[in-house]
């Protein structure tokens, strides 16, 4: 993974100092609130309803296993010694100190990581496929990309007081695991007709209030193109973008408002100063970045040993053979495989992960995954590169850390905001909900029967757990000051990319499990094999079938 | 982390400027004689007359909010079409804004306080991006290191 040079850590120890004065500032009454929000929100901290929350960024999910030691430690020293894995790969602490906060940001700089614009009116943490550099299915390995991106988007003068969060998005995949759809910008790479890597830009994704797929505006950049066209994005939305109404103030409604061939010009327009200027990327540029991100020393294996010894271990004992079948991905490297950790026990808020589960985890990488990991936007952790045979010793470990759960890319596996709970936005609290549905869900032998299955919950319309996209998604809403449930259906961030269509009326949270079981019912119903899966279903369908089973 | 020198009026605002203040309204009624100091709102749209702006002898820009960005880009682009003058940024503008001001081409703050705050904070010693100050991206001056 990427290692900060003197200058990368120059300006991340610059940042820490600048917000401590803030921070003295502040205290001392010098900033007023007002004044001190939009500064501390460019460095990841929020004041919640209990108390502030500071999210550290996990630069597109890449985090080693010293790092996670040491936001483990920093949980224990100054919170409840735990943190929570955000829809943004990012890393939430729920429970810290405002004086405090200098002082934790300095010991993240000590291990190359910061808190630089996760929240605020700015560029935010690029995001990217957890299995980027070892996805069998991948055609360019975005990292190096989201690397360059991150650099230029950190601390870019021009662009920290948008009117409204900035949220960019890189696949270089055949399937799209980074939801680019649903971005503010989504940058596809794919090989040209001479292999060289080309650019594909969509503008105008995003959730929310007003759930849009992006549009292409741009399908053949070449590479060295990428920062200067993001500007040339950014000051068309900097300058035109809406800021009387921040519900409309996302670069979609912009998009929308002009049309995408109006903003397309308005993009080249800028676009025409820069291109070619000192901001174009070079070879040499790329390659040194690309360089941080070689592939690890993998074995040369015997791979048919590997399959036999994987196979038997399978064969002796199914509940591993479950957990291999929904936990584990094909990799590139044969005899490899990629390992998702499920942080979605039932009873522990899902993408909770406690400081000693860090340690762990951190220590299981070192011994089975070349000491990185990943984290993803559904709220789980990705060990990349662990050898086939021995992955019954990786879960053997995992067990009595309550990290085998064996539910990847299943019901239970659900995405769910903070809510209520911890959140001052919510309308409603989503974690009880997850807890309700887990609890219903796991105790039923079908729950793996059903199939691969999207579950998202989100306590308002922010949708920070991307309702919108879940093949089954739940939306608190509030009726005269009482929590209900909305639910859609059919909604899919990868493939197809499509927004969910909302059910009907709401229901109390006592009645959304029972819902939820009578839209599977129905699904099973339905189904025209075991091989079809929910969305598949509901794409044949249509969503009237669901409406009658819940609503009569 | 640098501290900038402070000049001799004790902040960073420069020369007060010599020539009549107008409204972009007034200006374009006159004539657009580049004899002036435009007062241009952050908050506005100057599509059509960067380049007219940019002959003019200074600029104010007025940030009506300091949330409003605005301000941020019309200076880059009045800096890449060439305008020398000064540029001041007036209005609600926090001292911590500074150096991303100066970054995009501002050469000071009409606020003689404010300005006396900017000049003792923290700043920057380097930056990824290219700038009005700094031509080359970092990557660049790596490379040629
Ligand atoms: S979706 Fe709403 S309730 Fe949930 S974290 Fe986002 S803002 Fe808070």
């Amino acid at each position: 993974m990427y290692q900060y040079d003197e200058l990368d850590q120059t300006l991340v120890d610059e940042r820490v100092a600048q917000f401590r004065e803030q921070t003295e500032r502040y205290l001392r009454g010098e900033l007023s609130d007002a004044q001190f929000l939009p500064l501390r929100l460019q460095n990841g901290l929020y004041v919640q309803r209990l108390a502030p929350m500071l999210r550290i960024a996990v630069p597109y999910g890449l985090i080693s296993s010293h790092q996670l030691r040491a936001i483990a430690d920093i949980s224990r020293r100054y919170d409840k010694g735990y943190g929570h894995i955000s829809t943004r790969q990012n890393i939430q602490l729920n429970w810290p100190q405002l004086e405090d906060v200098p002082d934790i940001l300095a010991d993240l700089a000590a291990v190359q990581m910061h808190a630089i614009q996760t929240s605020g009116n700015c560029i935010r943490n690029t995001t990217t496929d957890q299995f980027a550099g070892v996805a069998a299915d991948e055609i360019v390995d975005p990292r190096p990309y989201c690397e360059l991106i991150r650099q230029w988007s950190t601390l870019h003068p021009e662009f920290a007081f948008l009117p409204r969060k900035f949220k960019i998005a890189v696949n270089g995949a055949k399937s799209d695991r980074a939801a680019i759809h649903f971005h503010d910008v989504g940058v596809e790479l794919y090989r040209g007709a001479d292999d060289q890597v080309l650019l594909r830009f969509l503008v105008g994704g995003g959730l929310g209030r007003t759930p849009m797929v992006g549009s292409v505006i741009r399908d053949d950049v070449a590479v060295e193109h990428l920062l200067t066209y993001l500007d040339a994005i950014l000051r068309v939305y900097n300058l035109r973008g809406r800021r009387d109404n921040k519900y409309k103030a996302r670069i979609k409604i912009l998009v929308k408002a002009m049309g995408v061939e109006a903003f397309r010009e308005a993009v080249d327009a800028e676009w025409e100063q820069s291109r070619n200027g000192p901001n174009t990327l070079t070879t040499e540029e790329i390659e040194r970045v690309a360089g941080h991100f070689t592939a690890p020393a993998y074995e040369s294996l015997d791979m048919q040993a590997e399959d036999a010894f994987l196979q038997e271990a399978c064969e002796r004992d199914s509940l591993f053979a479950g957990w291999v079948k929904r936990n584990t991905q094909a990799h590139r490297q044969g005899g490899y495989r990629a390992v998702t950790v499920t942080l979605k026990a039932t009873g522990q808020a899902p993408g909770d992960v406690s400081a000693a589960q860090m340690e762990a985890l951190a220590d299981l990488s070192d011994r089975y995954s070349f000491g990185e990991l990943r984290t993803t936007h559904q709220q789980n952790i990705v060990l990349a590169d662990v050898r086939a045979s021995e992955l019954l010793a990786l879960w053997q470990a995992l067990q009595p850390l309550g990290l085998s759960a064996s539910n990847a890319g299943h019901i239970t596996d659900l995405i769910c905001c903070p809510g209520g709970d911890f959140c001052s936005l919510a309308n409603a609290k989503s974690i009880p909900v997850a807890q309700a549905l887990q609890e219903r869900f796991e105790a039923m032998d079908y729950q793996y029967d059903l199939g691969p299955l999207e579950l998202n919950i989100s306590g308002c319309m922010n949708a920070c757990g991307h309702h919108h996209v879940g093949h089954i998604g739940i939306l608190g809403v509030d009726k005269k000051g009482q929590e209900f449930y909305q639910i859609c259906l059919g909604g899919s961030q990868a493939g197809k990319a499509r927004v969910a269509q909302i059910l009907g009326p709401s229901f109390s949270r006592a009645d959304v499990p029972d819902v939820i079981e009578k839209l599977l019912q129905k699904y099973v119903e339905l189904r025209s094999s075991e091989q079809e899966t929910f969305i598949a279903v509901f794409e044949r369908t249509g969503i009237q079938a669901f409406k009658e089973a819940v609503y009569g | 982390m640098d501290k900038p020198e402070r000049n001799e009026s004790g902040g960073l605002e420069l020369t007060p400027v010599a020539y009549p203040e107008y409204r972009l309204e007034e200006w374009l009624a006159i004539g657009r004689p580049q004899e002036a100091v435009l007062v241009l709102e952050g908050e506005g749209d100057f599509d059509e007359h960067y380049a007219a702006l940019s002959q003019v002898h200074a600029v104010i820009i007025e940030f009506g909010v300091f949330m409003d960005g605005r301000g941020f880009s019309h200076a880059r682009k009045l800096r890449e079409l060439g305008f020398e003058g000064e540029l001041l940024a007036a209005g609600e503008v926090l001292p911590d804004q500074w150096q991303f001001l100066q970054r995009c081409g501002f050469s000071g703050l009409r606020d003689p306080q404010i300005a006396d705050v900017a000049a003792d904070l923290q700043r920057f010693s380097e930056a990824y991006q290219t700038d009005t100050l700094q031509t080359q991206p970092l990557f660049r001056r790596r490379a040629s290191q």
